[in-house]
């Protein structure tokens, strides 16, 4: 299994290396209208819309880029779209209203939040069989894979944890205490760092895994700007891992932070409450989803800049992006 | 608080005149003054204070909608000019037949109408769903108000104890009191207790009766140097309270 799917990132990449550089495909869900936005990178222009189950909102590619899944909160269920078709081809039964969701690196594994039931999902994707449930703490959003694929992380929004599952039993093996209503996890690609994102708390942990201890918290302050707008959501890490973009909510900007001293270096303004976002091919743009202004912010990873934005459908939530 | 949330939306609105139409109750008459200092304090105007006397009788009655159809009227209809009714009932034995019924076309705001609330059946906001499913779940019920404020003393005890590491009521306290304790309760922001009268600083739902909230407070422009919840009920220097 692992060298068939070894043998297709091959050919993925070597496709990539054969055709000249064309333009990446943006999707970006529609928590509002129950659409997929889909824009090309290069004329930022919408091209097609993808109607979805209710309330779309966690978007995520399979790692060979050939499906997309859509967690549907309020239809149950996740839609998985061709990224050829661009057409919903299947769902995945992932029970009560999934919010985020997790891939494993080899593509084999989904895991799923259930924000209503406190249950991480862990299904297989090809078949859609339910491997196992996990109870973690109230209302699980944000999910992440280590890049070993030996832990599975989830934060629990209510409960204020870090939930660390162990992929070879599917057991708890580590409840981290951050700051209040954790949103995102995100491993470093060295998988020596755990990132969470505390919207209402206002800070991002930094956790060793192999303590499983906060080393660090990062907070927020921007003059003018009231602390407890500065709601970091969103994660992504950006030039090799030395930077980390962070949308800040009802502050309207995206914090930019230097991964290696865990300092703020440059606050970026865009649209309204931005939550999520994505690095675009090469890492040379960041896409970021604007909640209430119903736009995407391109900004620019070199210059730092804000450079344009894109009209999408109503309450934009999350962004995904094929090369 | 609740006042205060009303007004700020009812200026926002840019609808400053209100008609107050009330009971004399001593409840009444605390919201009253409420409402009145809220027109002090942002631009409104109390226009009249109109005490509402008929006896509120039956409300389920045969034929029982054409009497108040005829009265509610002609109650109304010398007021002076305005832009809302106000209504202030807190025994709920008359509010209610004002909206709709009033001589002149006017939104109702109050104890009744539009209404300012902890908690609504309509919020979904800020993970809202999740306590909107988890009453029906335990009681077969909507959620009202009782249950959200009951289910956040409790959680504002377990968090502050999870958060501190401390269970002793003197150190539980004391951290609740800290600014450290910010409390997530679906409001999209951290919640706090205000040190000077232990109230808690929390965004105001405005709805009632209708399935989307119409809106929350504190409003947009209504700043604060600390909180902007702070801009609802009262501030330090104008709070009279005093812990010994």
């Amino acid at each position: 299994m692992t060298s068939n799917s070894l043998a297709a990132a091959c050919a993925t990449a070597l496709l990539l290396i054969a055709v000249p550089a064309s333009a990446a495909t943006i999707y970006v869900s529609n928590e509002k209208d129950n659409t997929v936005t889909v824009i090309d990178s290069e004329t930022l222009k919408p091209i097609n819309t993808i109607k979805t189950a209710r309330r779309p909102r966690g978007i995520v590619l399979s790692p060979d880029f050939k499906e997309l899944f859509v967690a549907a909160g309020d239809g149950d269920i996740i839609d998985v779209i061709d990224t050829e078709t661009m057409e919903v081809t299947r769902t995945l039964e992932s029970g009560p209203d999934p919010e985020l969701m997790a891939i494993d690196p080899a593509g084999e594994i989904i895991y799923i939040a259930n924000e209503d039931d406190s249950l991480v999902t862990i299904m297989d994707i090809k078949s859609g069989d339910v491997l196992a449930q996990v109870p973690v703490g109230v209302e699980p959003e944000g999910m992440a894979v280590s890049p070993d694929s030996k832990y599975t992380v989830a934060t629990s929004e209510s409960t204020s944890m870090a939930h660390v599952i162990d992929n070879a039993t599917n057991k708890l093996i580590a409840n981290v205490l951050v700051d209040s209503r954790p949103r995102e996890a995100k491993f470093t690609a060295d998988g020596k760092e755990l990132w969470v994102s505390s919207e209402v708390g206002g800070t991002i942990s930094v956790i060793d895994p192999k303590t499983w201890k906060v080393i660090k918290k990062i907070s927020f302050e921007v003059p003018g700007v009231r602390p407890e707008q500065l709601q970091p959501v969103g994660m992504d890490f950006a030039r090799d891992g030395k930077i980390l973009f962070s949308p800040l909510g009802p502050s309207n900007r995206v914090a930019v932070i230097d991964t290696a001293k865990k300092e703020v270096i440059d606050y970026i303004l865009v649209g309204q409450r931005p939550w999520h976002g994505e690095l675009g091919p090469e890492g040379k743009k960041y896409y970021v989803a604007n909640g209430l202004t119903n736009d995407v912010t391109v900004i620019d990873v070199d210059s730092l800049k804000a450079e344009k934005s894109v009209p999408v459908g109503r309450l934009p939530w999350g962004v995904a992006i094929k090369p | 608080m609740r006042a205060d949330a009303i007004a700020q939306y009812m200026i926002w609105k840019k609808w400053p005149r209100w008609y107050v139409v009330r009971r004399d109750t001593p409840e009444d008459q605390d919201y009253a003054a409420q409402v009145k200092r809220s027109a002090a304090r942002y631009g409104g105007k109390v226009v009249e204070d109109h005490i509402y006397r008929l006896p509120p009788g039956a409300r389920n009655l045969d034929s029982g909608h054409q009497q108040v159809q005829q009265q509610i009227p002609m109650e109304t209809e010398s007021a002076p000019d305005h832009d809302v009714v106000w209504v202030i009932n807190s025994e709920d034995d008359f509010g209610d037949y004002l909206m709709y019924r009033t001589a002149l076309p006017r939104p109702v705001v109050g104890t009744q109408g539009l209404q300012a609330t902890a908690w609504d059946k309509s919020y979904t906001e800020s993970g809202g769903m999740h306590f909107q499913n988890a009453i029906p779940r335990l009681a077969d019920r909507p959620p009202v108000e009782r249950d959200y404020t009951a289910w956040l003393a409790f959680r504002a005890l377990a968090d502050a104890a999870m958060k501190s590491g401390k269970v002793t009521p003197k150190a539980v306290k004391r951290y609740m009191l800290s600014d450290d304790f910010k409390l997530e309760a679906f409001k999209g922001q951290a919640l706090s207790f205000r040190t000077w009268d232990h109230q808690m600083r929390q965004p105001i739902i405005l709805g009632g009766g209708t399935r989307v909230p119409v809106t929350t407070s504190p409003q947009e422009g209504f700043l604060h140097q600390y909180y902007l919840t702070d801009t609802l009920g009262f501030d330090k220097p104008e709070s009279k309270c005093k812990f010994k």
